[in-house]
């Protein structure tokens, strides 16, 4: 290689123009980031105040929602009790047309009847004027409370009106029926009788018309407002973003972090820049290298963590708006999930079936590696190379679905789950090289004092490669929580799903389209964004848990077999 | 210690290797021809593989292998069977792991003379499993069909981007890693970059739902619907799911990936440093010419390696990404079997059952990496590299 002539201090160091260079684009860069964070900020905050009256009225909006839902309640007591009083009113005519009375009771009834709707009417009116009070803080909203009151009140005195009209109408069918069957036979019926079911059918008539009259004038009452709020509706959709606050927030500071990117590399640049220029011997070149790559990773590191960071802030948001007001923690999501049977028994299979599966693992991996370390015994070539083999040769998914599930018959047990896999021939090969790593003598020394090999594996070996243990387990644990293939194939059985099998059928199907195997309580349940959420959370937060303990034992050293190997 | 090796005299050699030669036979034609053999000592045992074929192989693969080992053994007569016997409980270690690797290793290898047969459970419990009439018809229809063509393009496709886009990642960021000598914020970094790793596909999948699904629920979606855009179908479409594969991929396993990177790293030898820095190198060159070169073979074993999965795509994250959108890009070898094989939802074409068929690709999936790897090992070792094995 051609040797350099250069020295190691002239390459590595800046010399004045350089460094007068870069501080200038350091502070081009400063005034870049400033001048686009006031526009940002300026921006934002204006979108930011906008939203938020907005989203007043949204809440607004779903408190008259609740009205509504309230007003349709008492609707259907009301329809209900109408109902039976028309009953009561058809048996009353029977009674009265069979008993061929004077008076007819029906009279009282309807007198009761209307009553009641009277009190209905004040109690919506009452709640048509809290609707109002509640709605005078938007100009937009009086109209819209007001609509909304008015269509409720339209559509309650439409229902009445409707129920009302149902009730006469059948009285007058009914009322009709007799007088042509009195009149049919004349020859028994007095013309008193005939007159008594004459004036009846009248009556019925009467009142019949005025009902459909003010059927009509309800119904077009009605069609108005519904109109009105539907047109209010449309102009609230379309002025309401569908992002929250708590997105906004995010969408904020996510252009607001590139002008920060922006801003901090330009101060680097203009103080590493400036030192140089006092003093260009004392820094060198590498240092700018140093702060890129830093900086490299502070944003790697905020990208990769940030989807984890939005799911668990999400799962803490309340349910219907996943609204998120900082310091105010909302568990609502996570009691639900807490209720729910399906999913805390998925959990705890899931723990069952990393905890039983891992300890099959680690125990067969590591007593096989043992075995296979040790370079003198016969026949361990060709052990090794029937591993190799079969590491890098698969039979495929169809003859060991034929074999676990025909022939061996392991279908919805957990043996199917943890069987095909009992070693992993990578991890065998790795530690089978970490052992051979070990010193020897120590063993040696044992085998003088009498230990066989099982003997020295479990009270020398073992020990001695506890960090090993504890990395394999970790990447063992892993595969089992997080499997999802074996555990779709072989477990039918719902009781039985793992965590990774539901939160498919909460988040993946319940999505829309695509939901034709989900479960009916799922389908029935319809989780909210933020119980969404909390599964997600639920179903990833033990794993990781897991890596703190095991971080120590993380050490370069464990790996190095899978180097050399 | 030396000792003097002497060969077994020629009538054991003999006997040991006719034994070897029969156990194997016997063993072998058990294994493939069991259904029908056998079939009148086991008519109260209807599975594909059954008590007496079971018991055949087992006495069969022992004598195998006791009278290889016989035939193998260099000592004098009476030191050889105590040779063995010195090893016991290293070979009673083994045993677990001997019947793991027999039962899901080896059986559902041999199992695979399914992909020659009209085979389905049904027709196996009614023993009317028979021979195709072209032995090989369903490679010949897989082939043929229509098919073989997007399956085999969406596979190598997805392969092709995986090498291009996503294997340099961790090696880059292994290196970038390498470079920083603050040690608390190295740690920090490594364990926010491993954080992914312990997120499962389908919590990864849920979330990619979330952030890119579709507005009401996806949020980067609302935003830009917000801003007035239109909707972009990041989960949707065709066009975006090649791209959302290798982004989820990154995203999951890249900072997982520089694990064994580092580990290389930090086996090179400090000393190259500073003889280079004497020499005058900067440090793109040490780059360069030092660390580089160190952490090649690394690089190459991992290279080989994924050459042996290069049409394995990852099920589980190409079948939670899966949807009816992108089906056409997004179906490859290993939904396809499952689809076929194991749900049924597509069919194999007429001549042949689901099972076989579906075997049949699978085979040919695994043929192909075993190819691939035997290829790419062999050119290793001829550029003077060091192979896998």
């Amino acid at each position: 290689m051609k040797r350099l002539d250069m020295n190691y201090e002239q390459v590595a160091r800046l010399n004045k123009r350089q460094s007068m260079t870069l501080s200038v684009i350091g502070m081009i860069m400063i005034a870049l980031a400033v001048f686009g964070m006031i526009v940002n900020v300026s921006g934002t905050r204006q979108t930011l105040s906008t939203r938020q009256a907005l989203l007043g009225g949204l809440s607004k909006q779903t408190a008259l929602l609740d009205d509504d839902k309230a007003l349709t309640a008492m609707g259907q007591d009301l329809n209900a009790g109408l109902e039976s009083i028309a009953a009561q009113v058809s048996a009353a005519k029977q009674q009265s047309l069979s008993n061929q009375r004077d008076q007819l009771p029906e009279g009282r009834k309807y007198d009761r009847l209307t009553s009641q709707m009277a009190e209905y009417d004040s109690e919506l009116a009452m709640l048509g004027e809290r609707l109002a009070a509640d709605g005078a803080l938007e100009n937009w909203q009086p109209v819209l409370t007001e609509a909304s009151a008015l269509r409720q009140q339209a559509k309650a005195a439409y229902d009445d009106a409707a129920a009302e009209l149902k009730t006469y109408k059948s009285a007058q069918s009914k009322a009709k029926k007799a007088l042509t069957n009195a009149q049919k036979k004349d020859s028994t019926a007095t013309a008193e009788e005939v007159a008594q079911f004459q004036a009846d059918y009248d009556a019925a008539a009467q009142v019949y018309t005025a009902a459909e009259a003010v059927k009509d004038e309800t119904y077009a009452a009605y069609t108005e407002a519904k109109t009105a709020l539907t047109a209010l509706l449309g102009d609230l959709a379309a002025a309401l973003p569908t992002v929250t606050v708590w997105e906004s927030v995010l969408l904020f500071f996510s252009a607001a972090l590139t002008w920060c990117i922006l801003l901090v590399l330009g101060v680097e640049l203009l103080i590493i820049g400036i030192v140089c220029i006092k003093a260009p011997k004392h820094l060198p070149l590498s240092m700018l290298a140093d702060v890129l790559i830093y900086d490299f990773f502070i944003v790697l590191a905020s990208v990769m963590v940030s989807p984890l960071l939005y799911v668990a802030v999400g799962s803490f948001s309340s349910t219907g708006l996943a609204q998120f007001r900082f310091g105010k923690l909302d568990f609502s999501a996570y009691k639900m999930i807490a209720f729910s049977q399906r999913t805390m028994r998925s959990i705890l299979n899931s723990f069952l079936i990393t905890i039983a599966g891992t300890g099959m693992n680690i125990v067969l991996t590591s007593v096989t590696a043992y075995a296979l370390s040790k370079k003198d015994l016969p026949g361990r070539n060709w052990m090794m190379k029937l591993v190799i083999f079969f590491m890098l040769f698969h039979a495929g998914l169809v003859p060991d679905y034929i074999l676990v599930s025909n022939t061996l018959g392991l279908t919805n047990t957990y043996w199917a789950i943890w069987m095909p896999v009992l070693i992993s021939s990578s991890n065998l090969i790795i530690m089978k090289n970490f052992f051979q790593q070990l010193p020897a003598s120590i063993e040696e020394s044992a085998r003088i004092d009498g230990c066989n090999e099982i003997q020295s594996f479990i009270h020398i070996v073992i020990p001695m490669s506890m960090a090993s243990i504890a990395t394999f387990s970790l990447f063992y644990a892993v595969g089992h929580w997080n499997n999802y293939q074996r555990a779709m194939i072989y477990i039918s059985d719902p009781n039985k799903f793992p965590i990774t099998v539901l939160l498919r059928q909460v988040v993946i199907l319940s999505q829309g389209s695509l939901a034709d195997d989900v479960l009916p309580e799922v389908q029935v349940w319809a989780p909210t964004n933020s119980v969404k959420y909390a599964t997600i959370m639920v179903g990833t937060v033990p794993i990781i848990c897991v890596y703190p303990f095991l971080q120590k034992h993380f050490t370069k050293g464990v790996l190095m077999g899978s180097v050399k190997g | 210690m030396i000792r003097d090796i002497k060969k077994n005299p020629p009538i054991v050699r003999q006997v040991s290797l006719s034994l070897m030669v029969v156990s194997l036979a016997v063993t072998l034609t058990a294994l493939i021809f069991g259904g029908t053999l056998l079939e009148n000592l086991n008519n109260w045992l209807l599975n594909s593989i059954n008590s007496a074929q079971l018991l055949t192989v087992i006495v069969g693969v022992v004598v195998f292998l006791l009278s290889f080992a016989v035939f193998r053994t260099n000592e004098k007569d009476p030191k050889k069977l105590r040779h063995i016997l010195r090893y016991r409980w290293l070979y009673a270690m083994l045993l677990g792991a001997g019947a793991y690797y027999f039962i899901f290793k080896l059986l559902p290898v041999l199992n695979l003379k399914i992909i020659f047969q009209n085979y389905s459970p049904t027709l196996a419990r009614n023993g009317r499993v028979e021979w195709l009439d072209p032995i090989l018809l369903t490679f010949k229809q897989f082939f043929t069909y229509r098919d073989f063509p997007m399956l085999l393009k969406n596979t190598l496709s997805l392969a092709v981007l995986n090498i291009l886009f996503y294997f340099p990642v961790p090696i880059m960021l292994a290196l970038l890693l390498n470079e920083i000598k603050n040690m608390p914020f190295k740690r920090v970094t490594q364990s926010v970059l491993y954080l992914p790793h312990f997120v499962s596909w389908t919590v990864l999948g849920s979330i990619m739902l979330m952030l890119l699904g579709p507005s009401p629920n996806g949020l980067i979606n609302s935003l830009i619907k917000n801003a007035g855009g239109a909707e972009i179908p990041f989960m949707m479409s065709e066009e975006w799911f090649r791209p959302m594969y290798i982004i989820e991929l990154i995203w999951k396993e890249s900072g997982w990936g520089t694990i064994i990177y580092l580990a290389a790293l930090s086996g090179v030898d400090e000393q190259l440093y500073e003889a280079s820095v004497i020499d005058g190198a900067g440090r793109f060159k040490q780059l360069l010419h030092i660390t580089l070169p160190c952490i090649l073979p690394t690089i190459i074993t991992l290279l080989i390696l994924r050459m042996g999965s290069f049409l394995d795509s990852g099920f589980d994250q190409i079948y939670l990404m899966l949807n009816s959108y992108n089906r056409d890009v997004a179906t490859v070898f290993d939904t396809y079997v499952y689809d076929v094989g194991l749900t049924g939802t597509i069919t194999a074409p007429a001549g042949t059952t689901n099972y076989s068929y579906s075997a049949t690709v699978g085979v040919f999936r695994s043929v192909v990496s075993l190819i691939l790897v035997v290829t790419s090992n062999a050119l290793a070792k001829l550029a003077g590299e060091e192979g896998v094995y």
